[in-house]
């Protein structure tokens, strides 16, 4: 029985008057009292940022009514930012998409219709129609996919089998490339290798660390927590933190060091110089251990081919007069230590703090720290390296540093590149859902790793497409064109985080030519500039597995049932197979030498191939019956067998043996994840160091075996100016970021009414003798005007961001000022992965 | 009707009727007939524990009169008043 | 309200109770007129004012107090007072201010028995059960052990010290070499009688006695911390992860919770015909880093 306020009240006035008078009242019976609040627990992994904090999820009545971390989760010890604690809101916001809706006028499709709500079966019809049409038209590379690390690892995987082995396309890139692809590019033209050597153990180890571009005060709460931790309990630990404005993590810093955009370049290589005229290299680590090489420098900086700054570049892989590439922005060649000594010797001291404009003194102890043979020390980064139209350049350059003193693959030794998305390593990455990646560090570019692939996959030879595909802004500027024209966007919201929206994004998603699929949870600005758009399945309503910065991949069941029609992107895919033929969608000479493959549908080749639906549905209870008694998920269901396990399974194997080892589906749902190369069972931590990672041998000490011969590659780069420095006009320089309260386009967190309440609406840092310059107080509303658009906020000069005169700061989350509208497409010439952090602006009075 | 009415609000009074012993039963019964008004405990010599719901306290007053008027009722007297919004009523 | 008003002599204070009591009787005379803006004017209690112990939550209790003043006259401290007209508390109902004199909490509690209506509940029985308000250290910046000193006093003077108070050890992190002691306040064992404040050696008080519902937010229900309910169901609440693993270098151990552990234990043995190393007699050299 409830017992309201009225009652209440009502029984206090009868008490009162019946004490005063002397009267005993018959007892009221006692509220009910609270039973056991009957929720299920079972473990899961939070659903924002890479760090992969552990969570248990409560489950009541269908309904995730409470969260909590988890007290035995390694990374996180139960612990979560204020973005995890509300996880328990993220899939109830009102404005769930709750079924297919397709933009239309008198009953049928019209580019310029209203949205209406449709079934599935006809959502699926329009789309194969406009899929097929493309193909037919203009073949495999007209049609394309946009995913992100957002991705469980299934559906990644499912997705990337589907488009390159299926449709033929290598057109299929996450926002990933946003986000790390100079972090992979980095690494791979580095070490062979992709993702880090290290774990966040390292931060209990090390002596120094150095966050360069890294805001992981806000942008990565948990981990920051542990090394303000390591900073408080050991006093000799030193933080140095490196920046173009002063954020929260300067807090803890030792030394803040800011630089003028685009500089780290040169302070890299002043490091390098320092360690060398100190005589502080490790010349046994680098003899044994390390080549040099010089970079080619004329790479451009990524811009459409018309555009001037490429017309002038001439090793950025573009056609030339003659119609052939000029150069390749990835070619080195070989130099010598002495060479490479000579390279960085113009980067003295002197040339560098002026460049810069970091004190001579700061410079110096930041290089000391490194060269200190007794210092441990660890370095951060995050998009201000990666965001670069030097970021792989600047990701090659740290391992430089960290090479030169041997300072690498062992406790508290550590580069360390963090990831933004919860699954940006273990989908977008691993699983090399890259335009120009097949999983475990493959390429298509490569015909022994295609080869591999198709057997893997069971295709015939010859059905992987040796040419990379569109990665994220040619997709844009090739859905401009007409030439991308079936476009399906998944698990990511371009349209506000993709770099200039006005010019490129928007009018590629409204070409006539083009028919726009957008898959999400809640009407995005991307799903509201679509065609078409699918309800999905999010976090705990579907079983999904991610990977996170330091190798870790975890498993989580599927909780609960998705809303109304939603479903989970896996089934979206899936099921989209099922309408193509491969007669339809593979020449007639692949199939001709391989007549089995004739006649069957894309699901039947790619998905009931007898690897992917070898697990019956017993092994849903055998797998996750220590858990959940009697566990189903959805898509396993409908298709009658284990349908995760089959995909994981089979893209497992494309790792074993090649230091990407991964563990047992089984085993992951058993545990708070684990961390690759997984051998034996056993989880490596530090790889390439004998010891930790078995597949350095005895008494080699450290290889780097992702390289031929085992040796890590030093280059020498120069420091280059950035694309569009400020000028006379645009007077500020833009950077663009993140704010602790929401997470990236803010999809899930604005629909969080006390984190939306909490930062609604974004605003524009600026330097206080800058706002008065221009006449402006703090929340006045101004006018942000690049060459490319303007957006209106409001002006803060103080707060949780310090920035320099002469920059501005605007954080991307907030979807009524799309700051992307002002951002320049210029994207590192070898990685893709747009400078989101360097443009030109000007800031008047609205 | 004297006082402010306050739409989805609360008045709730709670009064002592001291009726004759007599007269009880009858008390009792024309209690029962006003509406907001509910007995909650009452004893042989005549004296009951009532409480008065009401929207304004205007309602509440007259309501008061009321009862100290009623055939059989010696006396009333006010012990308790509570007014506040009606929470079920709000959001 | 002035927090050190000058206390008025008991007789004062009961001729102030039958002056109110008069008034009362009045606006029940007066029904029609004045009671609902009475009850509306008396809702709120400033911050400072504490009820007497076992008081219900305000509402109720104003709707429950009688003003008699008979919890005032068995005071036998002389704690608490009754309200004026001139004080923003609900006219002729009990309070105290800790500051000024915090609450003895006498075994018996002879105020609660002297109530006549259960304004303050009967119920109440054991005085360290009385939720008469919630000590906050509200002045982080001027409590002395924030401030790294060894002050302690609301801690010592607490009746309940070591439940409702306890001190927390942290890091100095700008000495390095001493601690912080941190005094933390329990709520579910406060009762709120005021002495933390009235022995706070600062000016003015540092910590404060707030009625509860000023003084207390509000956990969501949304959310768990996971090593309470850890704590509560005595042990995980899902199934426990499978033995971890992880390839090492010879004498090296890896715990979950505490990291890389060196020397102590050999490392697990390893299975037959695995490719784990653990077979050399020494430390590698791959181990010494920097150094090699």
């Amino acid at each position: 029985m409830k017992l309201t306020r009225r009652d209440f009240i009502k029984a206090n006035a009868a008490a009162a008057a019946a004490t005063v008078a002397g009267i005993t009242l018959p007892v009221s019976k006692e509220a009910m009292a609270q039973g056991a609040d009957g929720i299920r627990w079972d473990k899961g992994v939070c659903r924002y940022c890479g760090t992969g904090c552990g969570v248990l999820v409560g489950v009541k009545d269908g309904r995730i009514v409470a969260t909590q971390g988890d007290p035995d989760a390694p990374v996180n010890k139960g612990l979560n930012c204020v973005k995890g604690y509300f996880l328990s809101k993220i899939q109830y916001g009102k404005d769930r998409l709750t079924t297919p809706l397709l933009r239309m006028k008198g009953g049928k499709f019209d580019k310029n219709g209203e949205f209406a709500p449709v079934s599935w079966k006809q959502a699926f019809d329009i789309m194969e129609e406009k899929c097929k049409a493309a193909l037919k038209a203009k073949g495999p590379t007209s049609v394309g996919m946009f995913g992100s690390g957002q991705w469980t690892i299934w559906e990644g995987y499912a997705a990337n089998k589907l488009f390159k082995a299926g449709f033929r396309s290598n057109n299929i890139d996450p926002n990933a490339r946003h986000c790390m692809a100079s972090a992979v590019f980095g690494f791979i033209r580095t070490f062979g290798a992709d993702e880090p050597m290290g774990v966040y153990d390292d931060a209990e180890h090390a002596d120094a660390f150095v966050l360069w571009g890294s805001n992981m005060a806000e942008m990565h709460p948990i981990l920051w927590s542990r090394i303000t931790n390591r900073r408080l309990s050991a006093k000799h630990v030193k933080v140095h933190v490196l920046s173009t404005f002063s954020h929260r993590s300067c807090e803890v810093a030792d030394a803040e060091l800011i630089f003028k955009p685009q500089t780290d370049l040169a302070i890299l290589n002043y490091i390098c110089n320092y360690i060398i005229q100190n005589n502080a290299v490790n010349q046994d680590f680098v003899s044994k251990h390390v080549n040099f090489a010089v970079g080619v420098t004329d790479i451009g900086y990524g811009l459409r081919p018309n555009h001037p700054l490429e017309q002038v570049a001439n090793n950025n892989g573009y056609p030339g007069p003659d119609g052939k590439p000029k150069g390749n922005p990835m070619d080195s060649k070989p130099i010598t230590f002495d060479e490479f000594k000579q390279f960085v010797s113009t980067y003295t001291l002197d040339y560098t703090s002026q460049l810069s404009g970091v004190p001579k003194d700061k410079l110096e102890a930041l290089a000391k720290t490194y060269a200190d043979p007794k210092t441990k020390v660890t370095s951060y980064w995050t998009m201000g390296f990666n965001q670069h139209t030097r970021g792989t350049w600047v990701n090659n350059m740290i391992y430089n540093v960290h090479l030169l003193v041997g300072k690498i693959s062992e406790p508290g030794n550590s580069p360390f590149s963090l990831t933004g998305q919860p699954s940006a390593c273990g989908t977008a990455r691993e699983v090399g859902t890259f335009a120009h990646r097949l999983p475990a560090d493959m390429l298509v570019a490569n015909p022994a790793h295609r080869e591999a692939a198709e057997k893997i996959w069971k295709v015939p030879a010859g059905t992987i497409v040796g040419v990379p595909g569109y990665h994220a802004v040619l997709q844009s500027r090739m859905l401009k064109d007409g030439k991308l024209n079936f476009y399906w966007t998944t698990t990511t919201n371009n349209m506000q985080a993709g770099p200039n929206i006005n010019g490129e994004t928007y009018p590629g998603f409204r070409n006539p030519e083009n028919f726009i699929v957008v898959s999400d949870a809640y009407p995005t600005v991307s799903a509201l500039a679509a065609d078409l758009i699918l309800p999905s399945a999010m976090w705990m309503e579907k079983e999904g597995a991610y990977g996170n910065a330091e190798r870790r991949g975890q498993f989580w069941r599927q909780q609960v049932k998705a809303p109304g029609e939603a479903k989970s992107d896996l089934w979206q895919y899936i099921e989209f197979s099922r309408r193509f033929k491969t007669d339809e969608v593979w020449p007639a000479e692949i199939l001709d030498k391989n007549p089995e493959y004739k006649g069957k549908t894309l699901y039947d080749v790619l998905y009931a191939n007898g690897q992917v639906n070898k697990y019956p549905l017993a092994e849903l209870e055998t797998v996750n019956g220590h858990a959940i008694k009697g566990y189903k998920n959805e898509e396993s269901e409908q298709l009658g067998y284990y349908l995760q396990m089959g995909l994981f399974e089979e893209y497992r194997r494309f790792g074993l043996g090649k230091g990407k080892d991964l563990g047992e589906f089984a085993h992951y749902h058993k545990v708070r994840g684990l961390r690759w190369p997984v051998i034996d069972g056993k989880e490596t931590l530090w790889r390439y160091r004998e010891g930790y990672d078995t597949y350095v041998k005895k008494g080699e000490g450290v290889r780097f075996y992702g390289k031929p011969d085992g040796k890590a590659v030093i280059f020498a780069l120069p420091y280059q100016p950035a694309a569009e420095p400020p000028d006379a006009e645009y007077d500020l320089w833009l950077c663009t970021g993140r704010v602790l309260e929401h997470w990236h386009t803010g999809t899930m967190t604005r629909r969080v009414p006390e984190l939306y309440r909490s930062f609604p609406d974004a605003v524009v840092w600026m330097h206080p003798k800058d706002a008065e310059k221009r006449g402006l107080k703090r929340n006045d509303v101004v006018k942000a005007i690049t060459r490319r658009g303007e957006i209106q906020l409001r002006v803060d000069t103080k707060g949780r961001n310090k920035v320099p005169e002469g920059l501005v700061f605007i954080p991307f989350f907030d979807e009524h000022r799309l700051v992307n509208k002002l951002t320049l497409d210029a994207t590192c010439p070898i990685s893709k992965e747009t400078d989101f952090k360097k443009c030109a602006v000007k800031i008047v009075k609205a | 009707m004297r006082g402010n009415h306050f739409p989805g609000s609360m008045n709730i009074s709670s009064i002592i009727v001291h009726a004759k012993p007599t007269e009880l039963a009858s008390v009792r019964g024309n209690l029962e007939q006003i509406p907001g008004v509910e007995i909650h405990a009452a004893t042989d010599d005549g004296k009951l524990v009532v409480t008065i719901e009401s929207e304004t306290d205007g309602e509440t007053a007259s309501t008061f009169d009321r009862i100290n008027v009623m055939d059989g009722v010696m006396s009333a007297a006010m012990v308790f008043h509570q007014f506040e919004s009606d929470p079920e009523k709000e959001a | 309200m002035e927090a050190d008003k000058p206390r008025k002599p008991a007789a004062q204070a009961r001729r102030q109770f039958l002056l109110d009591s008069a008034r009362m009787a009045c606006g029940v005379g007066l029904l029609g007129i004045g009671i609902g803006l009475y009850a509306k004017q008396a809702k709120a209690l400033p911050p400072l004012a504490l009820r007497p112990p076992g008081a219900l939550k305000e509402k109720d209790f104003l709707g429950a107090c009688v003003r008699c003043g008979l919890c005032v006259r068995d005071c036998p401290y002389d704690i608490l007072s009754l309200a004026t007209p001139d004080e923003p508390i609900s006219t002729g109902t009990p309070y105290f201010v800790a500051r000024q004199l915090p609450c003895e909490m006498c075994e018996d509690i002879p105020c609660v028995k002297a109530c006549p209506t259960g304004a303050l509940d009967h119920q109440l029985t054991d005085i360290g059960k009385a939720k008469m308000g919630l000590a906050v250290l509200v002045d982080q910046e001027n409590c002395l052990n924030f401030l790294g000193l060894r002050c302690d006093i609301c801690y010592r003077i607490c009746p309940l010290i070591d439940k409702a108070i306890t001190l927390e050890q942290q890091l100095n992190a700008r000495t390095g070499k001493h601690a912080l002691f941190i005094p933390v306040v329990h709520s579910d064992q406060c009762t709120g009688c005021g002495k933390c404040e009235k022995g706070c050696p600062l000016p003015v008080a540092a910590i404060k006695v707030y009625p509860t519902e000023l003084a207390k937010g509000e956990p969501g229900k949304h959310y768990r911390l996971g090593w309470v309910e850890k704590d509560k169901a005595g042990g995980s609440l899902v199934a426990p992860d499978v033995q971890h693993q992880y390839n090492l270098p010879e004498g090296m151990r890896y715990e979950s919770g505490k990291g890389l552990v060196p020397g102590g234990e050999a490392a697990p043995a390893v299975p037959p015909g695995s490719a784990a190393p653990g077979t050399q007699p020494v430390v590698p050299r791959a181990l010494q880093g920097g150094k090699l």
